[in-house]
């Protein structure tokens, strides 16, 4: 893919992210891909990725990411991003807190031809876990 | 800076790491550099910079960095690896606890004219704390 056209996969995906359309998202995986996400686990292929964006958007019915920066380095994407949105469906078995949470994220893919074959997602998720009331820290 | 120059760039400031050698780390950076990070919040130039170092090799005295991946664009960074150590020297004022925490870490650069001139540091800062002992998390 070239670099335009990779910035537009990724410019539908934030659109889809913003829609919840679990379907849309995970089309773009190869039936091959592994997806390791602290959300979701390590999980492969299009199906479980649905999946996982389907629980995701049930619990935050609101979620946006805003990239703040793409990096394109051949086949090797990492997308810097600012990840927020609001517990309104629950999460984890826990009634829905209403609390919102905000973080930055870094999801790194490896593309093959035009289907992600490897994706990573690395952000403060203990720390959004507690910003929506799921986990409550205090000082040890 | 060429694609070479910023992969030695950064070999180096790994090795430099390895060594907890803080004068050649803040020697990668420029005079003026920003950094961003979880447990040093926004600091910026060599010295204040040089702090945030001290700090965090006083609190794990074995702290290592393994970089899995180095994603480049132009004159942007992504370097991704994984953070290990123990708390042998408290961190934030906090009695030593003797514990682990191993934990992926994304570093994103911004290089100019052989050095890093800015870098955000995104991961798991709530959930290293918990793995360390510093903050106890349970369900709500």
């Amino acid at each position: 893919m070239t670099r335009e056209e990779i910035a537009a996969m990724f410019a539908r995906r934030e659109k889809a992210y913003e829609d919840e359309d679990a379907a849309a998202l995970a089309a773009d995986y190869a039936a091959d891909a592994v997806i390791d996400s602290p959300t979701g686990g390590v999980h492969r292929g299009p199906a479980a990725a649905a999946h996982v964006f389907d629980a995701v958007f049930t619990a935050f019915d609101d979620i946006k990411p805003r990239t703040d920066n793409l990096l394109v380095d051949g086949d090797r994407i990492a997308q810097v991003l600012t990840l927020e949105g609001t517990n309104m469906g629950g999460m984890m078995g826990l009634p829905p807190s209403g609390k919102s949470f905000r973080v930055p994220a870094v999801f790194l893919y490896e593309l093959r031809g035009d289907k992600i074959v490897r994706e990573r997602r690395i952000y403060d998720f203990t720390g959004m876990l507690v910003q929506i009331g799921v986990l409550k820290a205090r000082p040890a | 800076m060429t694609r070479d120059e910023i992969v030695e760039l950064f070999a180096r400031r790994e090795a430099a790491y390895a060594r907890h050698d803080i004068e050649a780390l803040t020697a990668c950076l420029s005079e003026t550099c920003v950094v961003e990070s979880p447990l040093g919040g926004t600091v910026q130039g060599r010295a204040a910079i040089a702090q945030v170092y001290r700090a965090f090799f006083e609190g794990f005295g074995d702290a290592t960095v393994s970089v899995d991946d180095l994603v480049i664009d132009g004159d942007h960074v992504v370097q991704v690896g994984t953070l290990s150590g123990t708390d042998t020297g408290g961190l934030m004022g906090m009695t030593p606890s003797g514990k682990p925490a191993l934990l992926p870490i994304v570093i994103v650069c911004r290089v100019a004219d052989g050095l890093i001139v800015h870098e955000r540091r995104i991961y798991d800062f709530t959930g290293m704390l918990v793995q360390i002992g510093v903050l106890k998390a349970k369900p709500a």
